[in-house]
């Protein structure tokens, strides 16, 4: 509970950007200092969002460093008007995608698409799991089913505790379009889940 | 029904807390009179529960994590120390920049490409030497005929032929300029038959003879080549006069021709030409 806080005052900061616009000034102006707060700042959100995506920290730790470079890089696009939090999320969306899409790819080609099936039914047979750490896993795996956008509204929406109006800036898609990706991954993720929930309700 | 598809449709954003409160308010109400959006409702939060729980599991994950560390790697990954000062003067653009330079610089110089770049250069070398050897051998080798596909005394022979005719159409045309000096009785006349023509006509004719020469020296047309020599004289003087001639230069002309027999001996040279024709 202590880190959420945290994550959420460094929101709040994020959001309120005066702090760090006058970064990014910083650092087009060739301040290294102002990079490494600038990290410091930002880092917890982006190895969040890459973080869930993988459920890995080395591939999570390239994404964030990689995500820092392609920032580091593009400083000089950045558009004062915007959100500085959502325009390097969007850079990690990006990189995630790619990644994952590599990743996933491979992982199909050895192993199938039967992950889910084979957890249910592991989940069914067996009950040394308690509830909670069952339902987390085969959420864990129902999340990795949904498609890209779906995905990423999920994750964001809930691991990086982020707003509609927020998501819609990163992803580029209206407001609108993020509630309902919102709401039909919670349907399809619901689907996943809904022969656990009635066995332990 | 309709309604109630509507506030299903309402539950994820309602659970996450993004309804504005005119919503809200409306979904509840509906909620208090459907049992079955009830329920929809609690499965929507099973799933909704679940996810803020591994949410908050993510970030437990990460807990252990020293970011004062995290960020110090990240800024050493992204801007290198050593070359701190010269990419802080101008990060972003700078930095691209820079490495495109090194990627465009190292691209073809790179350790990798040094094979293809050598065996181009080896290539370039080899091919020029082939290249020049062959056409040495056909232009020196051509002469005794020992690779050469067309027989060197036929070669000589249509050359000679070549020649042949060449000088026999010089000496055609050089005497019917001469024929227009000696019948006409003036350089009025003259003028009037060729207006301006004459030194043209010798202009150009001696060109011609430039390109004999070689030719009547190799063939040993010694005859020929001395009665196109005296034409050509004859021709320099013509080619140096202005075209109105005086009668004098004119009378001159006229004398020089008939002193030396020119035309017959063209006549003469000719025939002997002619009947020499292969």
């Amino acid at each position: 509970m202590n880190s959420l806080t945290l994550d959420k005052k460094q929101g709040e900061q994020a959001r309120n950007g005066e702090d760090t616009y006058a970064l990014v000034e910083r650092i087009r102006a060739g301040d290294r200092e102002a990079f490494k707060s600038l990290a410091c700042l930002y880092q917890k959100q982006v190895f969040l969002l890459a973080y869930s995506f993988f459920k890995n920290r080395e591939d999570a730790s390239d994404i964030v460093q990689e995500t820092f470079l392609r920032c580091y890089q593009k400083i000089h696009l950045f558009d004062r008007s915007k959100n500085f939090q959502n325009w390097i999320l969007q850079i990690t969306k990006n990189l995630c995608i790619d990644w994952y899409r590599r990743q996933h790819s491979r992982e199909n080609r050895m192993t199938g698409e039967k992950s889910v099936e084979e957890l249910n039914l592991s989940s069914k047979t067996s009950d040394r799991f308690d509830r909670a750490s069952d339902l987390q896993t085969i959420l864990t795996e129902g999340i990795k089913t949904l498609s890209d956008k779906q995905r990423l509204v999920f994750v964001m929406k809930h691991f990086n505790n982020l707003k509609y109006t927020e998501i819609s800036e990163i992803l580029n898609i209206a407001v609108g379009t993020v509630k309902s990706l919102h709401f039909k991954a919670v349907q399809n993720l619901r689907t996943t889940l809904s022969p656990h929930m009635g066995r332990t309700a | 029904m309709n309604r109630c598809k509507k506030v299903i449709n309402e539950l994820a954003a309602y659970l996450s807390g993004e309804l504005t409160e005119r919503d809200r308010q409306a979904v509840e109400s509906h909620l208090k009179k459907c049992p079955s959006c009830r329920s929809e409702l609690e499965e929507f939060r099973i799933v909704v529960d679940a996810a803020d729980l591994l949410g908050a599991e993510l970030r437990r994950d990460l807990g252990d994590i020293d970011f004062e560390i995290l960020s110090e790697k990240i800024t050493a990954g992204t801007i290198p120390s050593d070359s701190k000062e010269r990419d802080a003067r101008e990060p972003g653009r700078r930095k691209d920049d820079s490495r495109r330079r090194a990627l465009r610089r190292s691209r073809y110089f790179s350790p990798q490409w040094r094979p293809v770049l050598a065996g181009v250069l080896a290539g370039l070398i080899v091919g020029t030497g082939l290249t020049v050897m062959v056409f040495r051998m056909a232009s020196s080798g051509g002469r005794d005929g020992a690779d050469y596909a067309v027989n060197p005394a036929f070669l000589e022979r249509v050359e000679y032929e070549m020649a042949r005719r060449e000088t026999i159409d010089y000496l055609d045309q050089s005497a019917y300029l001469l024929l227009d000096f000696v019948q006409a009785t003036s350089p009025g006349e003259m003028q009037l038959l060729q207006p301006g023509l004459s030194s043209e006509r010798a202009r150009e004719l001696m060109s011609r003879k430039k390109y004999l020469n070689p030719q009547l020296e190799k063939f040993r047309l010694a005859k020929a080549k001395a009665i196109c020599d005296q034409i050509e004289l004859l021709f320099y003087e013509l080619a140096d006069m202005s075209d109105e001639l005086t009668d004098e230069e004119f009378a001159e002309i006229r004398r020089f021709i008939e002193d030396r027999q020119i035309l017959l001996t063209i006549k003469i040279v000719k025939k002997e030409l002619e009947k020499s024709e292969v």
